[in-house]
Order: structure tokens, then C-alpha cells, then sequence
């Protein structure tokens, strides 16, 4: 039996945290489609369900990018460089592990941050393929709200989401809203 | 201590004012060092402080690092040293260099950044509280006491 270190020891206990977050807001969410509520009700609730979680996430990204950027002696000077950051050093501090691929489209208002091995959900197994598709949908909202704590402390506004195309590859869809931006790419448009 | 007269401590520069402004521009700490003969005075560094803002703005897209430079701007005697953090939490602080004592202008840049430094730290300390509310008021009586140990230990004032 191999001892666990510190860090694994708080990784998995964040890990079940994050989990019985989930499990309890998906509880709450049934009960509201049990009572036979309008579908735009519906739609309303679950936004404002799971947008708390996201912005549990956005607090702690803006913080963890401050705690993170401290150290740095270099200013981070345009786009590529915060999400080389971002795939680096928060997800490392994040989930031990850097992210797999970073692309971007030409005008630089959207990036794709690829993860072939999503941590959280990585033992996540339902009866068929689309019920694990759909529950591991939950499990990404958290990090996307961390994503946009951390863009938006580069003031840069941006909407995260989580397409998953093969599980358990994830890829998280940054657009970038350049009206709304005040960094340097932004201030040029 | 006893001691501590007969050490020669090096003074650079003599503080007057330590401000923290928000990334939306609205202060949020605000300490004040030197001694100002009535409540006039105080006004003024406040208002040499925020009329600071404006080159604040414009030096810290272009800097290449947080530390902006020891003098951004100027007014009689008084100087203003600026410093900017990833999230765009400004720190200035007003300070009087004495025009008698012939300083190495290197040693107070080099004094000036490592005092932000020192006060970046603390201050993510205070960010890391969960109970704090970014870009709110600095109530914390731990960050107050910490920073004028800093202020006492480092070379400035």
C-alpha cells in the first residue's frame, strides 16, 4: 500500500467536494422538473443552479490567478501568452497536469484549450455512452467558471463552455467578448 | 531597542502616503506616514494621490514589469511611485526625497521595488481570505500592522 502525499490527499478530497456539489445541485434540479413548471421556468432554474457553481469557479480563478501571477517578473503581454499561461501553470496548480493542445481562430476572440484526459471525470462510468456525455457536462462547469476568474483578472471578458466530443476529451470553447475587453487586442479593435 | 540608536539606518527616501486603489478605481486602503500640520495637508497628498491616476493608466499598459517607476509624477517636492499587479490593483505611494542629501538614483528604485514587492505579497495574503470581497476596503488589522513593519524594516523612510 503506497502512501498518498499532501497534495494527492487534497486533490481527492477536492475532487469528492466538487462531486457532492454537484450531486446535491442535479438533486435539486430533479425535484424542480418533478413539480410540472413551464419550460422556460425550467430552463431558468437550471441556469441559476449551476451558475452558482460557475461563479464558485470565477472567485477562485481571480484569486488563484493573483496568487500565481505574483511570481511572475515578466508582464504578460497579449492573448497567447495568458492562455499559454493558463494551460501551464493553472492547470498545473489545478490538476497536476498541463493541457494537452491550445489553437485559436484568426482574430484571436476564440480560443479552444484541449484535455485529453479530463481529471475530475476520469472515473466517471454511466450505463451508456450519451448518459456519461451528459452527467460529465456538470463536472466541467466548475472549470470553466475558473477559466473566466482568470481572464477576467487580465481584463479580458470572455463566455467559457465545454464541448465533449469523445469522452473523456475535453475541450473548452473561450469567446472572447472584445467589446467588453480592455487589454490590448481588445484596445486595437 | 538600545541598540537600535547606534545603528546607522540607511534613509533613503521619506514616506507620506501608502494608497491602494481597486481595478475599478476606487481606493481601498490608505495609510498615512509622514506628519502633516493640519487636515488641509492630508487632503492635498490625497489629491497629489489621485491626479496620479491618470499616468498610472497609460504607463501600465506600456511597462514591461509591475513596477512602473519611481517618479510618475511630481509635484513641488513631492514625488509619486507607482506599482501594478497582474489584476490591475494599483499601489502609490507619495513620497519627498530631500534635495540636500545627493542619493544614487538606482538605490531608490531598487528600495522602491522591493518595498512593492513586500506589499504585493501581503497583499495576495489578504486576497486569498475567503471572506474578502475583491476590490472592497482593507479592514484587516494584520495587513495594517504588517505594513508598517514593512515600512519600518525596509530601506525607505
Amino acid at each position: 500500500m503506497s502512501q498518498l502525499s499532501s497534495t494527492q490527499v487534497s486533490e481527492h478530497s477536492f475532487y469528492l467536494l466538487h462531486e457532492s456539489i454537484i450531486d446535491s445541485y442535479s438533486k435539486e434540479f430533479e425535484n424542480y422538473k418533478k413539480a410540472d413548471l413551464p419550460k422556460s421556468e425550467i430552463k431558468r432554474l437550471r441556469k441559476e443552479l449551476f451558475g452558482k457553481i460557475k461563479k464558485i469557479g470565477k472567485r477562485i480563478g481571480t484569486k488563484l490567478a493573483e496568487n500565481l501571477l505574483k511570481e511572475n517578473t515578466k508582464r504578460i503581454k497579449d492573448r497567447e501568452e495568458m492562455f499559454k499561461f493558463l494551460a501551464k501553470t493553472v492547470w498545473r496548480a489545478l490538476y497536476s497536469r498541463s493541457a494537452n493542445f491550445l489553437e485559436k481562430n484568426d482574430h484571436s476572440t476564440k480560443f479552444f484549450l484541449h484535455d485529453h484526459v479530463f481529471t475530475p471525470y476520469r472515473g466517471l462510468s454511466a450505463s451508456n455512452s450519451t448518459d456519461t456525455q451528459n452527467i460529465a457536462h456538470f463536472y466541467t462547469i466548475f472549470t470553466c467558471g475558473v477559466i473566466e476568474g482568470y481572464l477576467m483578472t487580465q481584463s479580458v471578458t470572455a463566455i467559457v463552455h465545454a464541448e465533449i466530443s469523445e469522452f473523456p476529451k475535453t475541450k473548452f470553447v473561450c469567446s472572447i467578448d472584445n467589446s467588453r475587453s480592455m487589454d490590448r487586442e481588445a484596445m486595437e479593435n | 531597542s538600545f541598540w537600535q540608536k547606534f545603528i546607522k539606518k540607511k534613509m533613503y527616501i521619506n514616506v507620506q502616503y501608502f494608497c491602494i486603489v481597486g481595478a475599478d478605481d476606487t481606493p481601498i486602503f490608505e495609510s498615512e506616514f509622514g506628519n502633516s500640520a493640519n487636515i488641509n495637508d492630508k487632503y492635498w497628498k490625497q489629491c497629489v494621490i489621485h491626479s496620479s491616476l491618470d499616468s498610472v493608466e497609460q504607463l501600465q499598459w506600456k511597462s514591461q514589469s509591475f513596477y512602473l517607476g519611481k517618479s510618475i509624477d511630481e509635484i513641488d517636492n513631492f514625488l509619486v511611485s507607482g506599482y501594478v499587479t497582474s489584476g490591475h490593483t494599483k499601489f502609490l505611494l507619495l513620497y519627498r526625497v530631500d534635495n540636500s542629501k545627493k542619493l544614487d538614483s538606482k538605490k531608490i528604485d531598487d528600495a522602491l521595488r522591493s518595498f512593492f514587492n513586500e506589499v504585493h505579497k501581503l497583499y495576495v495574503k489578504v486576497l486569498m481570505n475567503p471572506f474578502y470581497e475583491p476590490n472592497s476596503l482593507i479592514e484587516n488589522t494584520f495587513f495594517e500592522e504588517r505594513l508598517n513593519l514593512i515600512v519600518k524594516n525596509s530601506k525607505i523612510n
